[in-house]
């Protein structure tokens, strides 16, 4: 029987979702929640929120990374109702399709390296198998250990975790999936099982869920952190999705979007101190683009200003405003911009649709 | 929460062993070298993971592997072949509640039987790493055959198949010490005994800082003070840096070795064996948080009879819904003051047996007997039940005459029972004794057999009855006239009766009756044993 409680949360960059889902599990203490996010980074930053709310992790949330989660109260409990070899220890993570000749009867050969690590990519299929397997035992279990189960960064998952997602909703365990589609950098696995949902598609997948009943829906689209040019920048990479918009507008002498010439990027730096982004590490990179970050590892983070060395696609898109330039690489671009709260800049001095301010120092 | 059931296998002498587990009490009764201690050790170890106040990776001894299987893999490998290194595997299966999510964090299949249950298991068994080395050692004949440990690995895990902390074990065991010799390890023994098993972390917090509190507070009292005064006048060796003393404040936890449990203003130590375990179990009972297992072994070793019957009482009174108490023992007094119904008995090789299906009333009969009768029928190889003293002493004396020894010499024990035979034949049954009841047909074979049907169709294969079909000799002493002359029990007895009628009514006459057998079991005279009797000692 699905919980009429399950919740799905689409909330933007800076909305504050994951203080609001630390504040929810906290002043639920009749509860016992499951504090499911994705990266061991993220579980760090869960656990100091309680911190800073709390004094610590109240004693009815475990917190867990999303493959701790799979493997420890997913895939192992029942796994002999598929599997009858070895306890599986711990998870293989290999990229590509390395597996994809051997049929999905093969069990042992298709989930696992070594007869005991299992593939993480098929590490979701391998549970739902499990539930089928041994009369929904798995999600029996969940439930008598726990009422809630929060998923952060939900925008993360893909392919067969979305299955799975399907079947906690399906039970009477209350969900809540927290995330920002637009945001889904990394993907907890690689296999082309659900590509569609993929990305920004993943707002389909739950449009449908909350169609059948399995889940509500609903939006934090006020962010604290960026204002308003900022958002504006950010709002029309998402055409047809709801507007993010700034909560309050702190004035300073900076604000906005801006292009600085590569000749001026030296006194950029020297008057704003902002934090550099790139996409990745390049050689003969200038030196402030070594002193940067990836845009991948700038997740979760935040700062006044940031500097983006734009890609080749980002630079058609500046020049021209066409989205399909950056069609591939929108969500990093778009977790770039929205770590700033006061101004983004790129380091760019051709033409511009999108963005008319140049900065140049004052003389 | 409680244990509904253990499975070992591979450890010590016990083998593929699956017990079950009352909720309260739980007595092991069995013959030496059967493995109760092991049962006891076996549990301590799976929810602590300690084997004699230690670690058990580290406490891991060869001697802890079944020395039957270990002898097969040395002799395998040794002629060529292959085999599996013996391994150990203890299971603990515990209650489950579906509204308490406790349980749930310790359920799976991860145990033997694929069964869906919470529960803890430990395994030793060879590590990965040295597959090749363990080989190698075992196939080279100058290596004495006994299982290199070091190529071992323990793994504690829940049913769940994750790896267990100690904290998240939801049932402290807790092992009653009732050995003298076990007790001597340090006068601290007590105290950290109770710290580590007994006390919740913040109470351990409030001795520690009470105790930090009163080392500052001596150096500051007057007495200390004036030493240290006089000290520093002392002239010491030409030095100038300043002597004086000090408690120890180097040591975070010495506190532990400073304090001792007193009781009544005794020191712990000084007190007497019985009251130390009674305290022992009421410290580990009182205010304890998680569900206990008070683990006993053979209390009557180390106690006198008085503390025993205390500490039974205790025991009787002090196990409720959380805790759960195994004991072993080898006493009928013991097993019989704790209801035999909680019995569990271990025998040779097989299976452990319950007598929880025993009939109430036979159960009720059985714990108001004071003696040992029910350990003695159970402890038995075989026992032959006789009515009374007389057949006892007929029975004795008919079996040495044949045998040359005395039946005990055998392992064999005449059980008196009075009237209690049904009783006694039930366990014999349950139990697969193998037992023979000796009786008098008191004139009404039909009455008999109807009575006794099950034991004479051969449904309890272990069971036999020995009466004589002749009804005219309804007892013992028409059934011994019957097959010796009057002449030899006048002899015998030292009596000069010149009738069988007149012999008999002096022999059955209560007075006479138990004098009269002591007679035939001591006389130097040769009688022959009535036919029946005869059956019952082949």
């Amino acid at each position: 029987m699905p919980s009429s409680e399950n919740k799905v949360i689409i909330a933007c960059a800076g909305s504050g979702k994951t203080t609001r889902l630390v504040l929810d599990a906290i002043a639920r203490p009749d509860r016992r929640i499951a504090f499911v996010t994705y990266t061991i980074n993220n579980t760090r930053e869960i656990i100091n929120r309680f911190g800073e709310r709390y004094g610590g992790v109240p004693k009815h949330v475990d917190v867990m990374t999303w493959f701790g989660f799979l493997l420890r109260e997913g895939a192992r409990p029942y796994q002999h109702a598929v599997y009858r070899g070895e306890r599986i220890e711990s998870i293989c993570f290999e990229k590509g399709q390395s597996k994809r000749y051997i049929p999905e009867t093969q069990t042992s050969e298709y989930y696992f390296a070594g007869g005991n690590q299992i593939y993480s990519k098929e590490l979701a299929r391998f549970i739902i198998r499990c539930e089928e397997a041994s009369g929904k035992r798995v999600t029996a279990r969940l439930r008598q250990v726990y009422t809630d189960v929060f998923v952060d960064e939900c925008q993360d998952l893909a392919a067969w975790d979305w299955n799975f997602v399907e079947v906690l909703l399906r039970s009477d365990i209350r969900i809540t999936l927290v995330g920002d589609p637009r945001q889904s950098i990394l993907s907890t696995n690689l296999s082309s099982k659900n590509k569609r949902y993929r990305r920004a598609g993943i707002t389909k997948l739950l449009e449908n869920w909350e169609k059948v009943g399995l889940c509500q829906i609903e939006t934090m689209n006020e962010t604290r952190r960026c204002n308003g040019a900022i958002c504006d920048f950010v709002n029309r990479l998402w055409p047809g999705m709801e507007d993010m918009t700034p909560l309050k507008e702190v004035q300073t002498e900076h604000d906005g979007v801006f292009l600085v010439a590569p000749s001026r990027v030296e006194d950029y730096i020297a008057c704003f101190r902002p934090q550099v982004l790139r996409h990745q590490r390049r050689r003969n990179a200038p030196a402030y683009e070594r002193a940067g970050l990836n845009f991948g590892v700038a997740k979760g983070m935040e700062c006044d200003r940031v500097l983006i060395v734009p890609t080749e696609p980002i630079k058609k898109y500046l020049r021209t405003g066409e989205l399909e330039h950056v069609k591939k690489g929108k969500d990093r671009l778009h977790v770039a911009i929205t770590r700033a709260f006061q101004s983004v800049a790129f380091v760019y001095d051709g033409p511009s649709v999108v963005v008319p301010n140049r900065w140049a120092p004052a003389e | 929460m409680h244990i509904t059931r253990v499975y070992i296998d591979g450890f010590k002498r016990l083998t593929k062993f699956d017990l079950q587990l009352n909720e309260n009490l739980n007595v092991i009764v069995g013959d030496n070298e059967t493995g109760k201690t092991s049962v006891l050790e076996a549990i301590n170890l799976v929810l602590t993971r300690q084997y004699d106040g230690r670690t058990i990776d580290y406490a891991l001894d060869p001697y802890f592997f079944n020395s039957a299987r270990v002898r097969d893999y040395f002799a395998t490998l040794r002629s060529g072949k292959n085999a599996a290194p013996p391994e150990i595997l203890i299971e603990a299966y515990l209650n489950d509640d579906s509204s308490d999510p406790e349980p749930g964090k310790l359920k799976g299949t991860h145990n033997h039987g694929l069964e869906n249950c919470p529960g803890l298991r430990l395994i030793i068994e060879p590590n990965k790493d040295y597959t090749d080395e363990l080989k190698e050692y075992v196939c080279d004949k100058a290596n004495p055959e006994v299982v290199p440990v070091e190529y071992y690995a323990v793994h504690w895990q829940s049913f769940k198949g994750d790896p267990i902390k100690a904290r998240n074990v939801p049932l402290k065991a807790k092992l009653i010490d009732t050995s003298v010799a076990r007790a001597y390890r340090g006068p601290n023994k007590y105290v950290s005994q109770l710290v580590n098993d007994d006390l919740e972390p913040e109470q351990r917090h409030m001795l520690s800082l009470a105790y930090k509190k009163l080392r500052h507070e001596f150096a500051k009292g007057e007495g200390v003070k004036a030493i240290n005064d006089a000290l520093e006048e002392k002239d010491h060796g030409g030095t100038s840096r300043k002597l004086t003393v000090q408690m120890d404040l180097s040591s975070r936890s010495s506190w532990e070795s400073a304090i001792t449990p007193h009781l009544d203003d005794l020191p712990f130590d000084c007190v007497g064996k019985g009251e130390q375990c009674r305290v022992q179990m009421r410290v580990a009972i009182a205010g304890a948080e998680k569900s206990r297992v008070l683990l006993i072994e053979e209390p009557e070793n180390h106690l006198s009879h008085s503390n025993m019957s205390m500490l039974m009482a205790e025991i009787a009174e002090q196990c409720d819904d959380k805790h759960q108490v195994v004991l072993s023992t080898h006493s009928a007094f013991v097993l019989n003051k704790l209801g035999i119904d909680n019995l569990k008995l271990i025998s040779e090789g097989g299976k452990p047996i319950s007598l929880s299906d025993l009939d109430s009333k036979t159960t009720k009969y059985f714990m108001k007997l004071p003696g040992y009768d029910t350990l003695r029928l159970i402890l038995a190889k075989r026992s032959i039940l006789v009515e009374g003293p007389s057949d006892e002493l007929i029975v004795q004396r008919a079996y040495r005459d044949r045998r040359g020894v005395l039946p005990l010499e055998r392992g064999v024990d005449v059980i008196s029972v009075g009237t209690a035979f049904k009783r006694f034949l039930e366990i014999a049954a349950l139990l697969k004794l193998n037992v023979c009841a000796v009786m008098d047909n008191d004139g009404k074979v039909a009455n008999l057999k109807e009575r006794y049907t099950a034991y004479i169709d051969g449904t309890h294969e272990t069971v036999e009855l020995c009466y004589d079909e002749d009804g005219s000799c309804p007892t013992l002493e028409p059934q011994l006239l019957k097959v010796n002359s009057l002449e030899l029990i006048n002899t015998i007895l030292d009596t000069r009766y010149g009738t069988d009628e007149r012999l008999i009514a002096h022999m059955t006459d209560r007075k006479n009756k138990t004098e009269c057998a002591l007679r035939f079991f001591e006389t130097n005279e040769v009688w022959t044993a009535p036919e029946y009797i005869l059956r019952a000692i082949q």
